[in-house]
């Protein structure tokens, strides 16, 4: 029989979290297409050695990554093995949009924000908002112009679209569907994500 | 002194000056409207650069936010460097190098041996007990803007170490615009071309001219 693994629905512009155990895949769907889904990561073990994109650039000698390469912790550790990836642009560089993100940049207040939502489902875990790792953004796109500068535009991903990581550890993840609809990035409409969790020979 | 229409209710300190030597991390606590300039003292030197505003242990330096701020994944002139709460913490004002990186982490101790620069202090074990020792306690240590690290980007996004070029007598100088206190390591970064620490001076003046 088929296994459809665990389904978590992220609902637009909030957060979940989840563990996922060694050997298992996460796989993170972007439902309806043009969304970033901030995903972040610790060690289950010990929740001071986190997904670090900083140390991933490093190793991977690049500010992005593909199918084949493993994202890496804090410590220089590979925590997850990229597998599938039906978009291969994201973001590793931005970090999680805040409550500042919105009342300096843009003159709003208490805006829905992606550190909130995965510091409150993080908070279980007994992780303070500083603990909250930097983010990978799933399916945001943030080209690199001639001259260094970041470009704002929206994710090339369309419904559906998906990647695929393989745990390499026992994690601690957590997932935001972007609440940014204010500038591009998630096409001015924020929209679900959904993660699924499966041993790793089911996915495949 | 910054150009007030009240004064600044303060004495102008004199010149400050700090050294630290290869391979070490040095402290300097900077004044609001004060310069900090970061110099070279060897070839290949990288300054790799920590701040922490005064009073408030939760307010740090961010080089994530700091590229977000500006949408730009490299330093330039006239740019704000801002807190983890992006706002201002001080702006790239004088820049005789021109080649930095916001992208890299700091080295650790371990990093160091694996990667077989021998049995040297990573610059996070180092800014750590630096700031143990100032009696500082930040939530998280921040990564580091890497002063003077050569590191391309491409535009396909692939990072390309190359060697530094900072020379002896190279600078930057900042407006730091809060009071905070600055850490800096000239420990071994671990990136190819970048990995030879150099000594590095730090000066403090209220003007240009006093350095």
């Amino acid at each position: 029989m088929e296994d459809h693994g665990k389904v978590i629905h992220v609902p637009a512009g909030h957060g979940r979290a989840f563990t996922v155990r060694a050997g298992q895949t996460v796989t993170i769907i972007d439902v309806e297409g043009q969304q970033a889904a901030d995903f972040v990561a610790m060690c289950l073990a010990d929740s001071s050695e986190r997904l670090s994109p900083v140390h991933t650039r490093r190793e991977l000698q690049s500010l992005f990554f593909h199918v084949g390469d493993a994202l890496m912790s804090t410590h220089g550790n590979p925590l997850l093995h990229v597998i599938e990836d039906t978009v291969g642009i994201h973001d590793a560089n931005v970090p999680a949009c805040d409550i500042t993100r919105f009342s300096v940049d843009f003159a709003i207040e208490g805006h829905r924000n992606c550190l909130d939502n995965l510091h409150e489902e993080l908070a279980s875990f007994g992780l303070s908002p500083f603990d909250v790792p930097e983010p990978f953004n799933l399916f945001q796109n943030g080209p690199v112009t001639s001259d260094g500068r970041m470009r704002v535009t929206d994710p090339t991903s369309r419904p559906g679209d998906y990647i695929t990581m393989l745990a390499l550890r026992d994690l601690i993840c957590a997932v935001s569907s972007c609440p940014q609809d204010i500038i591009p990035g998630n096409g001015l409409n924020v929209t679900p994500i959904d993660v699924v969790i499966k041993a790793a020979s089911a996915s495949t | 002194m910054l150009l007030m229409t009240k004064p600044i209710a303060r004495e102008a300190q004199s010149l400050r000056t700090a050294h630290v030597a290869a391979g070490t991390v040095g402290g300097i606590d900077v004044l609001q409207g004060q310069l900090l300039k970061i110099m070279a003292a060897g070839p290949g030197a990288v300054a790799s650069l920590f701040g922490f505003v005064s009073g408030d242990p939760q307010l740090f330096l961010s080089v994530h936010h700091t590229r977000v701020f500006s949408n730009s994944y490299v330093l330039g002139l006239g740019m704000r460097l801002v807190t983890n709460r992006r706002r201002p913490l001080m702006v790239l004002g004088k820049d005789t190098v021109g080649t930095h990186d916001l992208l890299m982490p700091a080295s650790t101790t371990a990093y160091l041996q694996a990667h077989r620069y021998g049995n040297q202090q990573g610059c996070v074990e180092a800014v750590a007990a630096e700031l143990k020792r100032l009696g500082l306690a930040p939530p998280k240590l921040p990564d580091p803007v890497n002063l003077f690290m050569h590191v391309r980007l491409h535009q396909d996004g692939r990072l390309e170490p190359l060697q530094n070029k900072a020379a002896p007598g190279d600078y930057v100088i900042f407006r730091v615009l809060r009071d905070a206190m600055f850490i800096v390591a000239a420990c071994c970064t671990g990136i190819p071309g970048n990995d030879q620490p150099a000594a590095l001076e730090l000066r403090v003046a209220e003007d240009l001219a006093e350095f």
